[in-house]
């Protein structure tokens, strides 16, 4: 069984090409910080990954890509790339979230502890979801104010990890970080896409943005009318 | 050859499949395309995130159709071609993401397309039109002069130093309470208009240059509104009908212009000049561009209305005119925002210009 995964949620452009058989699961990863520039790196990233593992795209068996919450930006990077290939190959596609990745590290560093997995998400706000001590999720990803996750973590007794971290610790000293990464690493992905693919959750993978569009509807016409609209008119 | 063509450029989603034969001829295999109008209706125009939001989880499922429509598979295809930009960034990427995800599976050849040489192209598939004629594209986006010379030889003759045309309908149409699109709704309202109860600026109307400008039309046609307030209906029928004589005007002055100067500058004894974009629809500009082929001795041609928007077969056939001639590109090409036709071109500005739109 050989699996494809991809990151282009946040910081990393990333690709492992793992492959699992009797004897276990080996990963082959490729990747880049950059923080932006994904779109022009992560074909090249991916040729680098398959390449070292010795395995071509018509060979890979499943295709992951993780889902977010990230940059709307990157989220549509990877997405868009994975569901070209899922269609290209007629291979199943699977979705990874970038909270649940880096709570599987933290449960790795930090085993027995409920986790809170936060990521900045600017104006002041995180991306969270937490955890329980055996690594399942407690609630689904959030948006929340950095108050109210302070006071999730500190209620759930939780550790931290994430690039949303050291705010929330700012706000609540006796809290703990579980470990310095900002995004999981490749290989940790690749290992809960196997997970999935055994569960058989096969999706089209859709960006989790978590925030609506920023626009506002239109509101009325600018001018003031005397009487009323003819048909094919929209009036708010 | 038969060539995959995608287009997200925008707020259409769209996916073909397009035949050249041998002798350069092209063929439609299937022509899919989404348009996002409903989803961007409320906000009076193209949000560019709701936009991108849609391209993703339209995009796969679009190809799926175009390959199935034209009865072929993956293996059939000789290339993937996506609009590489110019247009909203967010779109752009989902495409070229896409089409480059499907060439590096099927170790196809990579076309990143510039979606103004799919419009500039498209009367090549459509009508077999030889080499060289003067291209205008009318869009929401475009307005602009191009002589098309040869495949990648384009020469930018004018463009607007501000609102592109189609975005000058629909501000009009923002402004009036009509619908969005602006242009349909505009054209429906001018039919019970008198075109001269405003008597509406005709900018840049000059010899010296084939460049528009239709941000002071829209002003004044602004303060023509205001100063009637609160309008009734026949009144916004007159403003429409005097806006759209006003653009007529200018555009069959322009568009006399650029046949003349294209005619001095090629010695073509019948001048062609191709209209392409969502504003070549409108008929009062339809007319004013049969007008000014006319009194030059000229040919107008204008593709069907379904390939003056945007869609993908026309990317499909500038794909397939580039592979043909060996312009392949790398699965690293980068999305670009801005993307003049003639890679040259210096921005235009006009004043209280923000920053260059072509």
């Amino acid at each position: 069984m050989i699996l494809l995964a991809v990151d282009t949620a946040l910081a990393a452009c990333s690709a492992a090409v793992a492959h699992r058989d009797g004897e276990g699961v080996s990963v082959t990863a490729r990747g880049e910080v950059i923080g932006r520039g994904h779109a022009e790196r992560l074909m090249a990233v991916i040729a680098a990954a398959t390449e070292a593992a010795g395995v071509t795209l018509a060979e890979v068996e499943a295709f992951a890509v993780t889902v977010g919450p990230g940059s709307f930006t990157g989220l549509r990077v990877g997405v868009a790339a994975v569901r070209g290939f899922a269609l290209a190959t007629g291979r199943p596609a699977l979705a990874i979230g970038t909270l649940e990745a880096l709570a599987a590290e933290a449960a790795l560093a930090r085993p027995g502890r409920s986790i809170l997995a936060v990521l900045d998400a600017r104006k002041d706000e995180v991306y969270v979801q937490s955890f329980d001590a055996a690594g399942a999720p407690l609630d689904a990803p959030a948006v929340a104010t950095r108050t109210a996750a302070a006071a999730r973590a500190v209620a759930l007794d939780a550790v931290l990890i994430g690039s949303g971290a050291l705010p929330i610790v700012a706000l609540e000293p006796r809290l703990e970080i579980a470990g310095p990464q900002d995004f999981a690493a490749i290989e940790t992905i690749a290992h809960l896409a196997f997970a999935r693919f055994d569960a058989g959750a096969f999706v089209s993978p859709r960006p989790l943005y978590l925030r609506p569009p920023d626009a506002k509807p239109q509101t009325a016409a600018r001018l003031a009318r005397l009487t009323p609209t003819r048909p094919g008119e929209v009036r708010a | 050859m038969r060539i995959l063509g995608i287009e997200t450029s925008c707020d259409e989603t769209a996916a073909a499949v397009v035949l050249r034969d041998a002798e350069g001829r092209g063929r439609i295999l299937a022509d899919v395309v989404h348009s996002q109008l409903a989803d961007h209706a409320p906000f009076g125009g193209v949000v560019p995130e709701i936009a991108a939001r849609a391209h993703v989880d339209l995009l796969d499922g679009l190809i799926a159709r175009a390959l199935d429509e034209a009865g072929i598979g993956f293996a059939d295809l000789d290339g993937v071609a996506a609009t590489a930009g110019p247009g909203l960034i967010g779109g752009v990427i989902v495409g070229l993401m896409t089409a480059k995800a499907i060439a590096a599976v099927h170790r196809l050849p990579l076309l990143a397309v510039n979606h103004l040489e799919g419009h500039a192209l498209t009367p090549r598939l459509t009508d077999a039109v030889a080499y060289p004629y003067l291209l205008l594209l009318i869009s929401g986006g475009h307005s602009q002069f191009v002589a098309v010379e040869g495949l990648g030889r384009y020469r930018r003759l004018g463009t607007t130093v501000d609102d592109a045309l189609g975005e000058a309908f629909d501000k009009t149409a923002k402004l009036l309470g009509l619908s969005y699109p602006g242009g349909p709704a505009v054209e429906r309202m001018a039919a019970t208009g008198d075109p001269a109860r405003f008597d509406l600026p005709r900018p840049l109307m000059r010899r010296d240059s084939l460049d528009f400008s239709f941000s002071g039309l829209k002003t004044a046609l602004r303060l023509a509104a205001e100063a009637c307030q609160p309008v009734d209906d026949q009144t916004v029928a007159d403003l429409c009908a005097s806006f759209q004589a006003a653009v007529g005007d200018v555009v069959r002055f322009k568009a006399t212009l650029a046949l003349e100067r294209f005619r001095r500058d090629t010695g073509e004894a019948v001048p062609i000049l191709v209209a392409a974009g969502g504003v070549a629809a409108n008929r009062a500009v339809g007319r004013a561009l049969a007008e000014a082929a006319a009194a030059v001795g000229g040919r107008l041609v204008i593709p069907p209305p379904k390939l003056c928007t945007d869609n993908g077969a026309m990317i499909a056939w500038a794909g397939a005119e580039r592979l043909a001639a060996g312009l392949v590109d790398g699965l690293e090409v980068q999305a670009r925002a801005r993307w003049p036709l003639d890679g040259d071109a210096a921005p235009k500005l006009g004043s209280g210009q923000w920053g260059a739109k072509a």
